[in-house]
């Protein structure tokens, strides 16, 4: 079999989570499991962009952190060929009790940075989320808005061979939204394959060469991206 | 590197490349270093706190039992509370331990091989560091000889180690049903005055006696106690019961670090 980094194959994945009831006494060892996901298949290829769409509950980030290698499904296989990164939130491990300076150095090298790559690195972070001197003081002083364009100059840094977008860009004012939307161009350019959970139908257009809608678990739509908007927005229309 | 996902594990196939092994080494560093820092970072001494707990500690109970009255043997009550502080922590380390399986990386899976080493890396790193404020009071204030400081530090890094083990085959439960957490803090509180900790054995009879034969702690620290030359009770042991203990205490241990890849991909889906 020909291995080629940023490949990705989903083939019947389930997940049902297991819900852990607590304050009863009654209900102690009984468990109740929650479909999230049902019979998910698709792959990916080297190059591939694709739009995760689907409302608030379908599952997206389920699909994404199952992929990453975070959930257990209950059924099914995921085989990822090379690095596999998600981005969701933008905190990607930072101490709070170390300076972002120290953080970025200590977490670029968790993340697989090379040692001689380092300065351009923590430069490069530091330039794009322009937080001034606070980059020398420690994380635990940071204003939300501080901690997320630090967390998110830092993981579109990295180079995976597959990456996961989960909605990220709601961090920081306007101005750094339109910053962000343009190092996140620069970032999926540089990775192998991409799948990103989206509300936003317009960066989804301009990014995304292949679409996929979720829909209370179920994938309704493979296609590509105009085919998966138009999709998308039928479901928006029929419930 | 390919990754097959399923129900049944998480597995990157084929070999590691050397890339590979050494983001591997960074990454334990990168924990053990972020553990540290959440035991030691947010006060001003740091890690000198790690290094003073059972020293204060000894010092209270010393404090307490003089007032009362006890004349306790200083070496002993030395050697029996900072041991069992350092048990505690480490039991109460894996039982906590199913919190976070992500090692502080989390827009990555960490391959866990990395968990296991760098929990176990970590909790040796804590011991050392623990004991060695009482290793400095044993050899220079209370004359203990520098063989017995060695046997203090070795038996303590066993028993960490072991007890960090043993704990985490209770993770999974204590997840489930929390209150179970509470239990295992009551239980250990009870245990640190029905232990040998702020008494050599000796000075324990009838069922309290047999039942400090059946407590682990009670041979590790009276090891230490008997290699010190102070009162113990580790030649009054019986065979079968040493053995039995042992075997069943090194299972227990292996199979709670071997089952660390198990648990964290079963405790995923929990919601």
């Amino acid at each position: 079999m020909v291995i080629i980094s940023g490949n990705l194959q989903v083939q019947d994945i389930c997940i049902d989570y297991i819900d852990n009831p607590s304050g009863s006494l009654i209900r102690i060892g009984k468990v109740k499991k929650i479909k999230a996901l049902q019979k998910i298949n698709f792959s990916l290829k080297k190059g591939d962009v694709m739009a995760l769409v689907g409302k608030n509950g379908s599952g997206k980030s389920t699909l994404l952190k199952t992929i990453a290698g975070m959930i257990r499904p209950s059924h099914g296989n995921i085989i990822t060929n090379g690095r596999v990164i998600l981005l969701s939130g933008a905190n990607p491990g930072f101490s709070i009790e170390a300076t972002g300076r120290e953080n970025i150095t200590e977490l670029a090298l968790a993340y697989g940075v090379r040692k001689q790559d380092i300065n351009n690195f923590t430069h490069s972070v530091i330039d794009f989320a322009d937080i001034g001197d606070a980059i020398d003081r420690r994380i635990k002083g940071y204003s939300a808005g501080m901690k997320g364009k630090l967390g998110f100059g830092f993981i579109t840094g990295l180079k995976p061979d597959i990456l996961l977008i989960d909605e990220t860009l709601g961090v920081g004012d306007e101005e750094f939204r339109k910053k962000a939307q343009i190092r996140l161009r620069e970032f999926v350019k540089n990775s192998g394959s991409v799948i990103m959970s989206t509300h936003s139908l317009g960066l989804a257009r301009e990014l995304c060469n292949r679409g996929i809608v979720l829909d209370n678990g179920k994938l309704i739509s493979d296609s590509d991206i105009e085919e998966a908007m138009i999709a998308y927005r039928g479901i928006l229309k029929i419930n | 590197m390919q990754r097959i996902i399923n129900s049944n594990s998480c597995k990157d196939i084929g070999p590691l490349k050397d890339v590979d092994i050494s983001l591997d080494k960074v990454r334990q560093k990168f924990i053990i270093r972020n553990k540290l820092r959440k035991s030691a970072g947010t006060k001003r001494l740091g890690v000198l706190w790690l290094i003073m707990d059972p020293v204060a500690m000894s010092l209270v109970y010393l404090f307490v039992l003089t007032v009362v009255r006890s004349f306790p043997n200083f070496e002993s009550l030395f050697i029996g509370v900072s041991m069992y502080r350092m048990f505690q922590g480490s039991f109460m380390s894996g039982v906590g331990s199913i919190a976070n399986f992500s090692g502080g990386i989390i827009c990555e899976r960490v391959r866990s091989r990395v968990l296991v080493s760098a929990t176990i890396k970590y909790r040796v790193l804590e011991i050392i560091i623990q004991s060695s404020g009482i290793s400095v009071v044993l050899f220079f204030f209370l004359d203990v000889n520098i063989l017995s400081v060695i046997s203090f530090i070795s038996i303590s890094l066993l028993m960490g180690v072991m007890a960090e083990g043993v704990a985490l085959n209770m993770s999974k439960i204590v997840r489930r049903i929390p209150d179970i957490g509470n239990l295992v803090r009551y239980f250990m509180l009870l245990m640190f005055f029905g232990s040998p900790v702020l008494y050599p054995m000796a000075k324990t009879s009838g069922l309290h006696y047999r039942i400090n034969e059946f407590n682990p702690f009670s041979y590790f620290v009276e090891t230490v106690r008997y290699v010190a030359d102070l009162e113990s009770s580790l030649t009054n042991f019986s065979n079968g019961i040493t053995i039995s203990i042992s075997i069943i205490l090194i299972f227990l241990s292996l199979r709670g670090y071997l089952q660390i890849d198990r648990l964290r991909w079963e405790v995923s889906s929990w919601s």
